[in-house]
């Protein structure tokens, strides 16, 4: 009789232990639902092959539930060509197509710089949670995916299409050659924000933006070189991505 | 009588929770509110019925336990207690004035104890983070990466699979061994472009490919949490911090991939370009499942240095010295009597070549031209690992 009371004593003191843990990390400190929202970001591109993007954006959403949101993003990233793009392009330049070095070529995928961009999407936001920062201060988080679309003003400049060359003692090229579109672009993220106040948190995460790539293949380099910016066969490739990692603060209202 | 004791010893197991005899008891003592002076808080009368007569304690300081009461333990069944619902009209009021002005939520309703904490104070700093279920300390741990991928891969891509013992030193502190291959570690897409699209690649140096690797060190767990998955699954998480050094093998593409009559594909062939020593550091995430398994997902940085000096064990002076018979018998396959350091491994480049294509002689010099310029750079193989583990 008394080791059935102990146990039983016993085992309501442990689920009265369960209950707490589980009760007290469900309550969230930190409630979104209803709110309204914006957050400056800026991101940029942890690994770079030949362009880099430093993206400035501002996003603007409304939190349906404490676990779904949509929000709209809109920036400008200021990008240039990598130091590796530039040193394929003048290696490549020195090599005289008229000299028979390489008279046709095909032109560079992902070189494509991501100009204005506005970007609408779904923030699903699953997780919640708490992490002991230096054992005292709890800190609330939200970890959440993110999917949407939207469109972007894009600016190419070619590392092999050279329409003004001027073989000298040094080879330059003084006109390479450059396009811009308006594409389509998706966008995918997974990322946490990281509570500081009830009025705001820290955001991170990690993105993609994925739009179609599109560039010249079987360049005529001596014509492109007498000043023709129409030679090879321009077209559709594939996707390409920019990936980027975005730090910002979400205000809440 | 015995009753009572018993009854006593359940509140007592109550108040004090199973922890792991390796974690410090202030651990789970709770700082906020605290008295001024840091004097313990004594319970004041009770004015309501649901307080029990003996309040539980609640003290700040290390030594301080939480308490359930006999009550709030011993009231109803289980399945009733496991309800917040039901909790929220047994569990007994916080009446203390000090205690209820210090807490964000003056209502009392809102301020039931259970374990002497605000159930519905979310920042109430008891429980909530600094309590962890399972011990770590004096344990074991083996994870298996079953994929491991290069995240910067600019012109090598590596691909590989992972198996990390780690000792746990103390809760917060382990040793770790990991040893890795990588089977597949070869030039990334964007140097193929380059060869392909303008005949260009990355230097040497640049682009050495990693085989496999080897690194011990320290692991700490700094950070820890909790987190929910849509208010149901509740899980235990910590954040790792990784350091370590040790050796890996390292190779260098030779000659790609060909293809012949008919689309017929011939492999690619490697050089040796010996082992380095590798710097690790890493961090990431560790999700605890039950006391007996982990999920992690973390990213490794592995450094060294990538100075191409020997092929095959072979310097410049020996690759010169095969290379002038090579240009002697374009057409044959024999190194017989070279004049060669005693490390330079000759018989990697005799032979047919198997799926190669091509007599291995070939090889010799696209190595020469690997070491005639020495490149020198420090290469980052930054890659995500996600494994599990087995604690025991």
């Amino acid at each position: 009789m008394s080791l059935v009371v102990a146990l039983t004593v016993s085992g309501q003191a442990v689920a009265a232990e369960e209950l707490l843990e589980n009760v007290v990390v469900r309550n969230r400190l930190f409630r979104v639902q209803g709110k309204l929202e914006v957050s400056p970001t800026f991101g940029l591109a942890p690994v770079t092959w030949l362009t880099e993007h430093y993206n400035f954006n501002v996003g603007a959403g409304y939190n349906l539930l404490e676990t779904l949101a949509f929000e709209a993003r809109g920036g400008y990233a200021l990008t240039r060509q990598t130091s590796t793009a530039r040193r394929i392009a003048g290696m490549f330049l020195a090599r005289d197509p008229n000299a028979g070095a390489q008279a046709t070529v095909d032109d560079f995928s992902n070189l494509w710089e991501m100009n204005a961009n506005l970007v609408l999407g779904i923030r699903w936001a699953p997780i919640y949670g708490k992490l002991s920062l230096l054992s005292e201060t709890p800190v609330h988080f939200q970890a959440y995916l993110w999917a949407g679309g939207g469109a972007a003003n894009f600016s190419r400049q070619s590392i092999v299409y050279c329409t003004d060359v001027d073989r000298g003692d040094t080879v330059n090229c003084n006109s390479w050659l450059t396009e811009s579109r308006m594409a389509p672009v998706g966008s995918a993220a997974v990322g946490f924000r990281f509570f500081t106040h009830q009025g705001g948190a820290l955001k991170l995460e990690l993105r993609d933006y994925i739009y179609s790539d599109r560039y010249r293949t079987g360049i005529d380099r001596v014509a492109a070189e007498q000043g023709n910016n129409a030679t090879g066969t321009d077209g559709d490739r594939g996707l390409a991505n920019i990936v980027l990692i975005d730090l910002g603060y979400t205000f809440f209202f | 009588m015995s009753l009572v004791l018993i009854a006593l010893l359940g509140a007592a197991q109550a108040a004090v929770p199973a922890l792991p005899s390796g974690l410090p008891q202030n651990l789970v003592t709770q700082t906020e509110p605290s008295a001024p002076g840091g004097a313990p808080l004594q319970p004041q009368p009770a004015t309501s019925p649901e307080v029990p007569a003996a309040s539980p304690d609640v003290t700040e300081g290390p030594a301080a336990s939480p308490r359930v009461t006999e009550e709030s333990v011993a009231a109803g069944p289980v399945a009733e207690a496991l309800t917040p619902a039901a909790i929220a009209s047994d569990a007994p009021l916080a009446q203390d004035a000090q205690l209820m002005g210090a807490l964000p939520e003056p209502d009392p309703d809102k301020q039931r104890l259970v374990a002497g904490a605000p159930l519905y104070n979310p920042n109430v700093a008891v429980h909530i983070v600094q309590r962890k279920q399972f011990t770590e300390r004096g344990r074991h741990e083996l994870t298996l990466y079953p994929a491991t991928t290069q995240l910067n891969g600019k012109f090598t891509q590596h691909f590989g699979t992972a198996l990390s013992y780690v000792y746990h030193l103390h809760e917060n502190l382990g040793i770790h061994l990991t040893p890795r291959y990588n089977w597949s570690a070869q030039e990334s897409p964007f140097n193929l472009e380059l060869v392909e699209k303008v005949r260009q690649q990355g230097q040497p140096a640049t682009t050495l490919l990693l085989n496999w690797a080897a690194t011990g060190g320290v692991e700490v767990t700094p950070l820890y949490g909790k987190f929910a998955i849509y208010d149901g699954l509740l899980a235990q998480f910590s954040l790792v911090l990784i350091g370590g050094a040790g050796i890996g093998q390292t190779s260098h593409l030779l000659k790609p991939v060909t293809f012949g009559d008919g689309n017929q594909r011939f492999a690619e062939t490697y050089g040796d370009t010996g082992r380095r020593f590798v710097g690790e550091i890493g961090g990431g995430l560790r999700v605890q499942i039950g006391d007996r398994f982990t999920l992690r997902m973390e990213v490794r940085d592995l450094v060294y240095t990538a100075r191409v000096e020997e092929v095959n064990g072979c310097n410049l002076e020996d690759l010169n010295s095969m290379y002038a018979i090579y240009e002697t018998q374009l057409e044959g396959n024999s190194l017989e009597g070279v004049a060669v350091r005693g490390s330079c491994n000759v018989g990697a480049f005799q032979g047919d070549g198997g799926t190669t294509g091509e007599n291995r002689i070939h090889d010799v010099p696209r190595a020469r031209d690997l070491v005639m310029e020495p490149s020198a750079d420090v290469l980052n193989n930054v890659g995500f690992h996600a494994g599990f583990s087995i604690i025991f």
